[in-house]
């Protein structure tokens, strides 16, 4: 009854998490793994593709400049196919051929030699890289024929006397073999003079071009030297690009262009401190026109351009370094803006989620509140249940079940209230939980006087002492010494005052605890009316007996006294008076028998009893019944000693009576015969059967109840009362035993006693008192 | 103390019982009875009349049987004399109550003037069987 059960717990809350943070936590942890996931992709896609552009980007940074120097080794080409084609040169053809004089024109060979000086000097003017323009004979074993040096002033010409023979040189013999229309580079050597190096150490990159005479003979070649070193210089100084450049040749000879925009002096292959860097190292493969070499720290892409192809594979390479730092820097932006994005849908979506947990949750914990207030002062519980949502499902379901509830609490309260026995519930310590109206007018507290005191302050100092033990057994065992059954006992009021009540106590599981609930009912009325009636009975039994007794006892006197001075007739009357006052006598006897059967308060000692010396007692007690009906008992023991639990006094009535039965019914001189025997295991049958008229069958269903008389009339001249059955079948009951019967009508009945057998007691000292 | 039993104080309220028993237990028992109509008039006479039986009736006005009982009990001639009571009230419990007061029987009324005599008798000699047996023992 009381609202206990709905107290909330605060535990969850402290220790556990609420419903919102949990969807709150699952959707930032959806939110993250989405965003982490997609970004890890979009650096990695990203970071692969920025990688392409750059490479290509270098790549094709690499390809311009290779064009540029693909310019200047073209330059120097045509500069040799032009001279190759100007007049002088034939001429010089012609007048060798012709005693040195032109057989055209009648200009000398110093005439065309100075021509073609001039040429020389003009074209070393407009080219600054070019150190020596050469027209060299080849019949004339490889000597030159027309030379201009670049001088510290500008050029100069070599005076005849100081030319040489170059037919000892590499690039001479490679140009022998040119076709019309080719030329041939040759690979960067120092330059020699005079067959030796000079000292001056200039790399220098010579181009070739053969002249052909009328017959298609070679007749010479031009020969321009170019310092190499300064070629490379004045094409690397000419980018504007920052970035880290390299060019070599096949040699492995290179000049090096700093992203700062310094250019490093050119390293020749066998200078001391020759030292190319390992990602610039080229590629065996001559196939590869392009390549790229990726290190830790940088990327190298380079491409490859040939040079003269046809002779000795001759090409320079040309690579451009990158930091990967440069590389990755577009990867690592996009990395950073995914990460931001990352966390900025974070916490969109959290503030999303918790916006929207918020919203959800929010009817769950109204309906909290709504369920707590209710539970703290009681008002009527109103749950949101218009939401057509799982939540109002729910607040409907609630809502049902508390009306439903509610209900049934209000009736069983009204019940409660009302009922007019007292009902308290206690819980498992005796703690007092509830305490009916009925219960404040028994026993005189209030409920506030009572609630959470012990159940002891209801009871007699006796019984309380004892409660305790009945608790503390009850929780030890479980044995039940008081439960489910109705007792009488005392109770005590408010005012120390006690009274006789029955109690009926009855246990209520709860879960894992249980209360016990107590009807008490007070039966101090029900107790003064038995005192009462017992008192009555003891009256009347005084007044109806002290009358009867005069009665009796006068006419035994006077018959004793008198019956031989009298006539028949008036013995015969005197001996009426005497059997009508004990008829009387036994009938207050039977009357009082029932009154107390019906009340159940006839006493029964039952104790294990010597059934066969027990009727043989009774039996020849009794022979003066025999004697009075003119009959013989035969008594028949079949069965060795054995004890029955029986009240002895009672068993003698109930006998007695049917010993009496019988011989009323029996005819003169017949014989009843009494018979104890065994009736299976446990049991022992006591029979009394008579040679009467029997039992009519229409009423052998009637024989046990009260007045029951087959024939009034017959019963009545016989003497009895017609309630000895009714007895008898009690007091047998009483010991858990049976009655029952056997007749054919018209040849005698035999009633039968069965009772326990049991074991015989401890002490078995004969009894030396006995009623008379 | 075994021999025949003579002298029987006699404690009964109802004139009409009283005279008939006496005349009973004297005309044919041969016993010498002092009848006194109530539990103090039975006090004052015993010592006097010094009976070796008590015979009394329970329901008395006044002192009843039981009573009556104690207080001769108190007396030092009383103290150990055999009691019987007569009465109508012999349920099981009831004679029980009266063994415990130390009474040697209960003879039920209504009682048979014929056999009274001879049952008084009967209970006395037992009761003296077995005071003897205890003296002995």
């Amino acid at each position: 009854m009381t609202r206990e059960n709905f107290r909330p717990s605060h535990k969850e809350n402290l220790f556990g998490l609420t419903l919102r943070n949990k969807i709150i936590i699952l959707a930032c942890g959806v939110s993250l793994l989405t965003s982490l996931t997609l970004g890890a992709l979009v650096i990695m896609r990203t970071t692969s593709m920025s990688l392409d552009f750059a490479v290509e980007n270098v790549a094709h940074e690499a390809r311009l400049i290779a064009r540029d120097f693909k310019a200047s080794y073209n330059q120097m080409r045509n500069d040799a196919f032009v001279i190759s084609r100007t007049p002088p040169i034939q001429g010089i053809l012609r007048s060798a051929s012709n005693s040195d004089v032109d057989p055209l024109d009648g200009s000398t060979s110093d005439q065309w030699n100075e021509r073609l000086e001039t040429i020389f000097s003009a074209i070393m003017e407009g080219r600054s890289t070019y150190t020596q323009i050469r027209y060299i004979g080849v019949p004339n074993n490889g000597r030159e024929l027309v030379r201009v040096n670049r001088g510290h002033d500008g050029y100069e010409v070599v005076a005849r006397d100081q030319l040489q023979e170059k037919s000892g040189e590499a690039y001479f013999q490679r140009a022998l073999a040119l076709q019309p229309g080719e030329a041939y580079f040759s690979k960067v050597t120092y330059n020699r003079e005079f067959g030796k190096v000079e000292n001056s150490l200039v790399p220098t990159l010579r181009v070739v071009v053969p002249i052909f005479d009328s017959q298609n003979q070679i007749f010479g070649i031009i020969v321009i030297n170019a310092d190499y070193s300064a070629m490379l210089r004045e094409r690397l100084a000419s980018l504007s690009l920052p970035r880290d450049i390299i060019v070599t040749n096949e040699a492995g000879d290179y000049m090096e262009h700093h992203a700062d925009g310094s250019i490093s002096k050119f390293h020749y292959q066998t200078d001391s401190n020759y030292r190319l860097p390992a990602s610039v190292r080229q590629s065996n493969d001559l196939r590869l026109e392009e390549w790229v070499a990726k290190g830790a720290k940088e990327l190298a892409y380079s491409v490859r351009l040939p040079i003269s192809r046809q002779f000795d594979d001759s090409h320079i390479v040309i690579t451009i370094r990158v930091p990967n730092a440069e590389l990755y820097s577009n990867a690592r932006l996009t990395r950073l803006e995914s990460i931001v994005l990352a966390v900025a849908l974070m916490l969109m979506s959290l503030a999303a989620t918790a916006w929207l947990a918020t919203k959800f949750t929010e009817p769950l914990q109204s309906i909290t509140r709504a369920v707590r207030e209710t539970s703290r002062s009681g008002v009527k519980l109103h749950l949101p249940t218009n939401r057509k949502d799982e939540i109002g499902k729910l607040a409907d379901a609630f809502q049902n079940l508390t009306d439903n509830l509610t209900k049934s609490e209000a009736q069983v309260r009204a019940i409660f209230d009302n009922v007019v026995d007292s009902v308290i519930t206690i819980d498992g310590s005796g703690v007092i939980q509830n305490f009916n109206p009925a219960s404040e007018s028994i026993f005189g507290y209030a409920v506030g006087e009572v609630i959470g005191k012990n159940i002891k302050i209801l009871m007699p100092e006796a019984i309380a002492m004892r409660h305790d033990g009945y608790l503390e057994a009850y929780r030890r065992t479980g044995e039940k010494s008081i439960i489910g059954a109705t007792r009488e006992l005392e109770g005590r009021r408010k005012d120390g005052s006690t009274f006789p009540m029955e109690l009926s106590v009855s246990r209520v599981d709860l879960g894992d605890t249980h209360v016990f609930t107590g009807i008490v009912r007070d039966i101090t009325e029900r107790k003064q009316i038995d005192v009462m009636k017992n008192q009555f009975v003891s009256t009347v039994n005084h007044e109806l007996r002290t009358p009867l007794t005069s009665i009796q006892a006068s006419l035994g006197i006077l018959q004793k006294k008198v019956s031989a001075k009298i006539d028949p007739k008036e013995k015969r009357l005197l001996d009426i008076s005497l059997q009508s006052c004990e008829r009387l006598g036994r009938l207050v006897n039977d009357i009082l028998d029932l009154e107390k059967i019906a009340a159940g308060k006839m006493d029964f000692h039952v104790e294990p009893c010597d059934i066969c010396w027990l009727v043989e007692s009774i039996v020849e007690r009794h022979l003066s019944l025999a004697e009075t009906h003119h009959v013989n008992f035969d008594l028949k023991i079949e069965i060795e000693k054995t004890y029955c639990s029986i009240d002895p006094a009672r068993f003698n009535q109930a006998l007695v009576n049917l010993l009496s039965n019988a011989a009323k019914f029996s005819p003169k001189g017949e014989t009843v015969t009494i018979r104890v025997s065994s009736l299976g295991k446990d049991r022992v049958s006591v029979s009394v059967a008579d040679n009467g008229p029997g039992i009519p069958s229409s009423f052998r269903d009637k024989v046990f109840n009260r007045f029951a008389q087959a024939d009034g009339s017959a019963t009545r001249a016989a003497g009895g009362s017609g309630l000895g059955l009714s007895i008898t079948k009690s007091i047998i009951e009483a010991f858990g035993g049976e009655i029952s019967f056997e007749s054919v009508e018209g040849d005698g009945a035999t009633f039968f006693l069965n009772v326990l057998v049991c074991e015989p007691a401890e002490d078995n000292g004969e009894k030396t008192w006995r009623a008379a | 103390m075994a021999g025949r039993l003579e002298r029987i104080l006699y404690v009964e309220d109802d004139a009409h019982i009283a005279e008939l028993a006496v005349l009973a237990m004297e005309e044919f028992g041969g016993l010498t009875i002092l009848h006194c109509p109530s539990g103090l008039e039975a006090l004052e006479a015993f010592s006097e009349f010094s009976p070796q039986l008590v015979v009394l009736d329970v329901m008395m006005p006044g002192m009843d049987g039981p009573q009556t009982l104690q207080r001769i009990r108190e007396t030092p001639e009383g103290k150990n004399v055999p009691a019987v009571f007569m009465t109508a009230k012999v349920q099981t419990h009831e004679q029980q109550s009266y063994h415990d007061l130390g009474a040697i029987g209960v003879i039920a009324k209504p009682f048979d003037p014929i056999a009274i005599s001879d049952q008084l008798q009967e209970l006395w000699e037992a009761a003296c069987a077995a005071t003897d047996h205890k003296i002995a023992d």
